[in-house]
Parts: C-alpha cells; sequence; structure tokens
C-alpha cells in the first residue's frame, strides 16, 4: 500500500519530466535552426501561386524605397515609386549620386530583410514597434511618392496585410510573420539579382557596368554574396 | 500627282499588287477605287494636254488608281498604328514615331499569321527586332533622363 502510494507519487513526476525534456528538446531543436526553418518556409511561399504575390510586392518595394533611401542621403530626391503586379518597379529620382542610388537597390532588400527578421527576433515588442513603423513607411510612400492608380492599389494592399499582422491578438504571431517577411524578403534579395544576368544592358548592374566600367556579372556577385552573408549572420546570430 | 506617278516605278507596283489580291477585302476596294479612276482619267486629260509631256502617258490606269489607293490605305495604316504604337508604349509622339515603323513589323506578321503561316517572321527575327526595340527603349529613357534631368532606376 505505502509502496504504491509512493509509486503513484512518483509516477506523475517522472512523465511530467519526460515530456518537459521532450518539449524542452524540441524548443532547443526549433530555436537552433529556426532561421533555416524560416528560411525553408519562405522559399515553399515563393513557389506558391498567389500567396506569394504579395511577398514579391514587398520585396519590390523594398528594392525601390532603398534606391530613394540612397537618393535622399545622397542629396537627391524621390519623384516618383511605380510598383506593377508582375514584381517589376521603377524610382524616379533627381540628384543625388548615381553610384549609390544603382547599389542600393538589392543592396537595401538585403540590409531590409535583415533587419526586419533581426529585429523581430529580439523581442516580440520590438516586431510590433518595426511593423507599425513599416505601415508609417508605407502610407508615407503613398502620400509623397506615388502618383498612380495601379502602384497605389498595390501598396494599399501591402498596408491593409501588415495592419492586419499588426493587429494580431498575440504578439508571437506577429513575430513569426515578421519573420518569415524577413526570410523572404532576404530570399528574394539572394536570388533576384540574378535576373539581371539576361545578356541585356538593362537593369542596376548594367548602369553601375556603366558608372564604374566594372563588368554586371561582378556587381550581381557582390550583391548575391551579400545576401548570402546576411543569411549566414542571422542564423548565427539566431542559435 | 503626275511627279509622284513617274517617281514610283514598276518594282513598287508589284508587290502592291500582290498584296491586294493576297487579302479578301480587295473587291470593296476595288468598288471604292472606282471614283478614284474617273479623277485620275480626268487628270490625265489635262495633263495630256500639257505641251512636253503628252506624248509619255500610255500608262494603266486601274493601275494608278490602285496605286493611290494602296498609298492612302498605308497613310491611314501608318497613322493608325502611330497612334496604337503612342498608346502601348506610353511615350510621346516624337518619340513613338521612331518606333512606328518597328511596330508595324509585328503588327503585319501578327494580322498575316492568321490566314497565312508561311510569311511569318522566324523566332530569331522576332527576338532581333525584340533586341533592337529594347536598345531604342534604352536610348529613349537616356533622352527622357536628359530631357527631365531626372534617373530611372528599376
Amino acid at each position: 500500500m505505502f509502496s504504491s502510494y509512493s509509486g503513484l507519487t512518483c509516477l506523475p513526476d517522472l512523465s511530467s519530466s519526460a515530456s518537459l525534456e521532450k518539449k524542452a528538446s524540441k524548443s532547443s531543436f526549433f530555436r537552433q535552426y529556426q532561421f533555416w526553418l524560416f528560411l525553408l518556409a519562405a522559399a515553399l511561399i515563393r513557389e506558391l501561386p498567389l500567396v506569394s504575390i504579395p511577398f514579391k510586392w514587398l520585396e519590390t518595394y523594398f528594392h525601390e524605397i532603398s534606391h530613394g533611401i540612397a537618393a535622399l542621403l545622397s542629396g537627391g530626391m524621390i519623384v516618383q515609386i511605380e510598383l506593377y503586379p508582375n514584381g517589376a518597379g521603377l524610382c524616379t529620382t533627381r540628384g543625388g549620386s548615381a553610384f549609390l542610388i544603382s547599389f542600393f537597390g538589392y543592396a537595401g532588400a538585403i540590409l531590409w530583410g535583415g533587419l526586419i527578421y533581426s529585429l523581430a527576433d529580439k523581442h516580440q515588442r520590438i516586431a510590433q514597434v518595426f511593423s507599425a513603423f513599416l505601415v508609417l513607411l508605407l502610407l508615407g510612400s503613398m502620400v509623397f511618392w506615388v502618383r498612380d492608380l495601379l502602384t497605389f492599389f498595390i501598396l494599399t494592399v501591402l498596408l491593409v496585410l501588415l495592419v492586419l499582422t499588426v493587429k494580431l491578438p498575440k504578439l508571437k504571431y506577429l513575430q513569426a510573420i515578421m519573420k518569415l517577411i524577413g526570410a523572404i524578403v532576404l530570399l528574394n534579395s539572394l536570388f533576384s539579382p540574378f535576373y539581371l544576368i539576361d545578356g541585356r544592358n538593362i537593369g542596376d548592374g548594367a548602369a553601375l557596368a556603366d558608372l564604374t566600367l566594372l563588368p554586371e556579372i561582378l556587381w550581381v556577385g557582390i550583391w548575391s554574396a551579400s545576401a548570402l552573408a546576411m543569411a549566414l549572420l542571422l542564423a548565427r546570430k539566431s542559435t | 500627282m503626275l511627279a509622284n506617278m513617274q517617281v514610283v516605278n514598276s518594282n513598287s507596283i508589284t508587290p502592291t499588287f500582290t498584296r491586294v489580291n493576297r487579302t479578301t477585302q480587295a473587291q470593296p476596294e476595288q468598288v471604292r477605287g472606282s471614283g478614284q479612276l474617273e479623277r485620275t482619267g480626268e487628270q490625265l486629260e489635262q495633263t495630256r494636254k500639257s505641251p512636253g509631256q503628252g506624248g509619255r502617258l500610255d500608262v494603266n490606269e486601274q493601275a494608278i488608281a490602285l496605286l493611290e489607293q494602296e498609298a492612302q490605305q498605308q497613310g491611314s495604316q501608318g497613322l493608325d498604328r502611330q497612334q496604337a504604337a503612342e498608346q502601348f508604349l506610353g511615350q510621346d509622339a516624337g518619340q513613338a514615331s521612331g518606333q512606328g515603323a518597328q511596330l508595324q513589323l509585328f503588327s503585319d506578321s501578327s494580322e498575316n499569321s492568321q490566314g497565312a503561316t508561311y510569311d511569318r517572321p522566324s523566332n530569331q527575327n522576332l527576338s532581333a527586332v525584340a533586341a533592337y526595340q529594347s536598345v531604342n527603349n534604352i536610348a529613349q529613357r537616356d533622352n527622357v533622363q536628359q530631357l527631365f534631368g531626372v534617373d530611372l532606376f528599376a
């Protein structure tokens, strides 16, 4: 009777500790490889026909706004930002450093991806504040630099999606979505420079080649290597 | 008018007839051309009366009428295509006039491809024209950038 009593008291302790260990090992596995898991999810989402569209628009927006920010930082101004449904974009600027503006299209997208992921990874509240900042950035872009209805529509869709994300009931979901957005932007900025290798002398790589007399392929390599370096840095930080 | 007719040589008449015969709309064009035949006949009579040129005007009046008709059609089609080119490219008229001829190549091939495939441009030719157009667009983009003092980054 006594032993059975003691057994009864011991059994739940053993099972709970086992489940705790299991949970802890699962959590540590997720914690260790979470960046790669998010990157894998991003790669899957990129291949989905409809779901990938807003993420593609978002990546293009970050690319174009990076051109614009480089123009502003180098003393120029943004005239207009245009986005197209197929994922293309155009940033019209006046003044500023042509080299910096050309370079920071792809480089800026890499920085945006890394920034979104790392800030969201730090704390749930930081993720919330940063997503609110992105909402304000989108609103500001719509007010100051959008001149056509199509771009207005695309940015409105992105704005609505971001607002819905900010208003999620649990901050951990917001944090996860922000990390996913960061991973997708980073993944896109890893692969999108390769679209410049098409034999035609157009795009940021060609512009930089004209400015610096260095071949376009070199710039494509620099951008892709930077994106890869950023991915490895985030992977190391998140473990 | 007569000077124009003398300038256009027989080499240009031959493909004109070929094209009229090939299209199914040749009959209404000929009906519409009958009025022009009378007019050209009158003009020819007037020019016969003028000294120094009367002896050489033993030309086929129907051919002249068809030639005029074709020239008018080409003129109107050229305008239409130029307008289409402007709308398609979203550029101003000055820029689009340079591309009108290129777009005609495309539209001609697409029209004929429904009826006949033997004269459809090959993929190599199409890609060559596309490549040429892209170069031209870059040049135009440079022009726009210089004109308005802005930089475009894609």
